[in-house]
């Protein structure tokens, strides 16, 4: 572990290192009067790179080019980085240009989920391991449909070994919505209780109605509804680990594609 | 809490993310089917398994997380009889993650592609995806008003060579010099101002001026440290490092005037003159035009009180008389152009003689004028002024001619002599009858009276044809003076002689010299020799600016001059003019050094930037189609 964090702030020093040698390389170009932000620039286009490469980093996964721990501490170093190479490059936070603040909005939007996906990475996995269960994101469809299967046979044997249809009543009228997909999807993903709320409430409220022959289903039913509980949360946090990639992948694409073309115009009416 | 058996190999399916589909049924939250999609996307959970043929015989192959192989067995054409309906198996997260990035692409390359710059309607727009900013103030209105194209080369309809342009350095700027223009190359340093080290780089415009920056940026301020990018000597702030001015500046060349500050400042004006003096710098230097200099008032307005009678009384003398060997002049038609003369008249009055008579008298030739030639005429006779066998026959001559053609013949000689075209300023205002009379007189060997006292201009008295200044800048006097400069060394016996009598500082005709001074300049491959006749400003280093007007009005007009320009009595004045080379003067005034400007240009008072005294550029002008 202190191996890991002192590559981790090594990994950090090197990119406030190559900071401060562009930053001196382009007050050096702007003295000799040159393009400096040509510096800048192509830094900037070298640190996008980089940060593509990533992606690619994950889908050859059998490739031994370090660990992916490794790999995320110099994504998001570096993509700290192309921020600050960005301010660099530009000589404010905000250029004159159309097209320019087009570039910029997307820079911005793709450093916000970024950080978004960072805040995701740094506190969706230890809730989740706080939480004392593990499922494969894309189980977790077949996982609720076998809670919701297993529920249903629950009440049908409770209804045979009682002979009343309390808990069948109350499952069609309660429970089976909560077993029917995942619930409570933004009170899991902002670190509410409201399906534990909603659960333990409606457990407590049958929970007088139910006889002795009912005690052990509804129990059973119960046990049931926790791990689904359990089962949503791990679909809210995994999902979010996912679906923010939605928005930064297709920004950072298309940031990419409109770089590239400001690359174009510079070379055609600059250099 | 985690059944971590459930998911075990022969329990649970193998899942693959990586997929392009997922099962449908998954999708709407019911059971997956075990095997998933099929890679071309159709639904592969319709049958159990895929049964295996072993031999003629069909076994089934549904695999143990599914239950294992089931309990009726293929069919016998091979077919499972483990059937279920097909779901519709929809696209994985990573393929609709992809398909939005390659939608985002699309939608830039769309943006680009309606905003493309080629499409001038839209591109003058605010959407405009070649639009770097606003330019600033000075060139939001171009005068061509066509656009980029006003100063980008490479901006048009032609998409090929817009492209084309992307590989092509140099692009930039190219329509900068359009409007404006230098005293010299646009892309040399300094536009060429003055010598650059061998090797030194080519310039364009943008490695100063950055456009596109917005309507109020300041494109012109330069940073200091910019400047080294080509000066050697390298220093923070003029306040720290800047190279000494020099021994002599700013007096580089003598001043046009010779005009003795100290003397007239702490001599001239002292006891009983104390009440015409100056006030001070400012009684003769003109404020209210400071510039870069701060210009002196005229001679009528400063000098005339004092010094206006010196011009006056220093005719120049252009004919004189002088004494011949002999007396050889066609006495017959003397008498027809001119009459008799004034003795001959009173003869003929008298009775004494009668007109041939007059014409027989043999009289001893006895001189009317013991003078030699002066400066002027013996130049223009070329010959010695005292060597009556060079100059007796041509000047007869001369005067002959004159009592028939009275000024033509002298015109003639000044035109041989001084060049042609010249006699009209040289002679401009001498009238036909002065020279004629003058003639008549010297050609019966009498002097000339004068009928009236000419106070200015062309007059004759006794032996003199001369000419009296009509005031400050004579245009005759000075006439002769620059056509003097026009002769060569040598060219003529006497030639030395006319320009010494011209050039005299003490006693020339006018006077001229006494203040004013030849000067050999150089400009260009060509030297030349001239009078600074007028006030000529410190010769302006374009690079180098200074203002008077802020620095005059710090404590009121004048009230600082001596600051900066401290004098210096030792000096003599008149070694600086010894010398036709300007430079080689020193001057009544101490040099500047950096540390009086530093005094106020600092760090902590007044701006020091280079741009401040120092502009890069030479002589910078609009083109006309500017206006």
């Amino acid at each position: 572990m202190r191996t890991r964090s002192q590559g981790g702030f090594a990994i950090w020093l090197l990119a406030a290192a190559v900071f401060g040698v562009v930053a001196w390389q382009e007050t050096l170009v702007w003295r000799n009067l040159g393009e400096a932000a040509l510096v800048s620039g192509y830094a900037l286009l070298g640190a996008m790179a980089f940060l593509a490469i990533y992606n690619w980093r994950k889908r050859l996964s059998m490739v031994p080019v370090g660990a992916a721990s490794g790999w995320f501490v110099l994504h998001t170093a570096v993509g700290i980085l192309a921020l600050a190479l960005f301010w660099l490059h530009i000589g404010g936070v905000w250029p004159q240009g159309g097209y320019e603040r087009l570039l910029t909005l997307l820079v911005y939007l793709v450093t916000a989920t970024g950080l978004l996906g960072l805040l995701f990475q740094q506190v969706y996995p230890r809730r989740l391991y706080q939480s004392g269960f593990e499922i494969i994101y894309e189980r977790i469809p077949a996982e609720v449909a076998r809670l919701r299967e297993a529920a249903t046979q629950e009440t049908l044997a409770a209804a045979e070994a009682s002979g009343n249809d309390t808990l069948a009543t109350y499952y069609r009228d309660s429970l089976h919505w909560y077993f029917t997909r995942p619930r409570f999807f933004w009170s899991h993903a902002l670190g509410g209780r409201k399906a534990q709320h909603w659960l333990e409430g409606h457990l407590a409220s049958v929970d007088r109605y139910v006889g002795d022959a009912d005690r052990p289903h509804l129990d059973r039913l119960a046990e049931l509804a926790r791990r689904k509980t359990l089962v949503d949360l791990h679909y809210a946090c995994q999902g979010l680990l996912k679906w923010w990639l939605f928005l930064h992948v297709p920004l950072a694409v298309g940031m990419v594609v409109l770089a590239l073309w400001h690359w174009l115009i510079v070379h055609i009416y600059l250099l | 809490m985690t059944d971590r058996d459930a998911f075990r190999h022969d329990r649970s399916a193998y899942e693959r993310p990586t997929f392009r589909y997922r099962c449908g049924r998954a999708a709407e939250w019911g059971t997956p089917c075990p095997r998933g999609p099929n890679p071309d996307g159709s639904c592969g959970g319709r049958v159990g398994c895929q049964p295996a043929q072993t031999g003629d015989r069909w076994a089934c192959r549904r695999p143990k997380s599914e239950g294992g192989p089931c309990a009726d067995g293929p069919a016998p054409d091979g077919t499972c009889t483990v059937r279920r309906p097909a779901c519709s198996p929809g696209r994985s997260m990573r393929v609709w993650r992809g398909r939005t990035a390659v939608l985002a692409a699309l939608v830039v390359v769309a943006l680009v592609a309606a905003f493309n710059p080629s499409k001038s309607s839209l591109f003058e727009g605010r959407l405009n995806m070649a639009d770097p900013g606003p330019l600033s103030g000075a060139h939001a209105e171009l005068p061509d008003g066509k656009g980029c194209v006003d100063c980008h080369r490479a901006h048009g309809p032609d998409i090929a060579g817009w492209l084309k342009a992307a590989a092509a350095p140099g692009a930039a700027a190219t329509g900068c010099v359009d409007c404006h223009r230098f005293g010299g190359d646009a892309d040399r340093p300094h536009n060429a101002a003055f010598e650059t080290p061998g090797g030194a780089r080519t310039t364009t415009c943008v490695m100063c001026h950055s456009e596109h920056n917005g309507r109020e940026a300041d494109i012109v301020q330069v940073a200091d440290r910019q400047c080294h990018a080509c000066h050697e000597v390298k220093f923070a702030h003029f306040d720290s490092g800047h190279p000494a001015f020099g021994d002599r500046y700013p007096y580089l060349s003598r001043p046009t005037i010779r005009f003795d500050h100290v003397s007239h400042l702490k001599k001239h004006f002292e006891g009983q003159m104390a009440a015409y003096a100056p006030e001070g710098c400012t009684g003769c230097h003109a404020v209210d035009a400071a510039t870069r200099s701060v210009p002196a008032g005229g001679f009528e307005q400063i000098c005339a009180s004092c010094h206006g009678e010196d011009i006056d009384d220093r005719p120049l003398v252009v004919l004189t008389l002088p004494e011949f060997e002999e007396w050889d002049i066609d006495r017959e038609a003397l008498l027809e152009a001119c009459g008799p003369s004034l003795a001959g008249v009173e003869s003929l009055i008298d009775g004494v003689v009668d007109t041939e008579e007059l014409l027989a008298q043999e009289e001893e030739y006895e001189a009317v004028s013991v003078e030699e030639l002066g400066p002027v005429d013996s130049f223009l006779f070329d010959a010695e002024s005292d060597d009556p066998d060079a100059y007796t026959e041509p000047y007869l001559d001369l005067v002959a001619a004159m009592t028939e053609e009275g000024a033509t013949p002298l015109a003639d000689l000044v035109e041989e002599r001084m060049g042609d075209g010249s006699s009209g300023a040289l002679l401009a205002g001498l009238s036909v009858e002065l020279a004629r009379r003058t003639a008549c007189a010297w050609g019966w060997n009498e002097e000339y009276e004068s009928p009236d006292d000419q106070p200015s201009g062309w007059f004759a008295d006794g032996v003199q044809l001369a000419y009296r200044p009509r005031g400050h800048a004579d245009p005759v006097i000075k006439a002769w003076i620059d056509a003097s400069l026009q002769i060569e060394d040598g060219e003529a016996v006497d030639a030395e002689t006319l320009t010494d009598h011209l050039h005299k500082a003490d006693g020339g005709p006018g006077g001229c010299f006494a203040c004013h001074a030849i000067s050999e300049r150089t400009a260009g491959d060509e030297t030349r020799r001239q009078v600074d006749w007028r006030y000529r400003a410190e010769k302006a280093v374009t690079q180098n600016h200074y203002a008077h007007g802020p620095h005059l009005q710090l404590l009121g007009p004048g009230s600082l001059c001596e600051t900066c320009h401290e004098m210096d009595s030792q000096v003599d004045l008149a070694a600086s003019f010894d010398t036709e080379d300007p430079m080689a003067h020193v001057s009544q005034f101490k040099a500047l050094t950096t540390e009086t400007c530093q005094a106020c240009h600092n760090e902590s008072k007044v701006r020091q930037d280079c741009q401040l005294c120092h502009r890069y550029h030479r002589a910078p002008h609009f083109v006309k189609k500017m206006f």
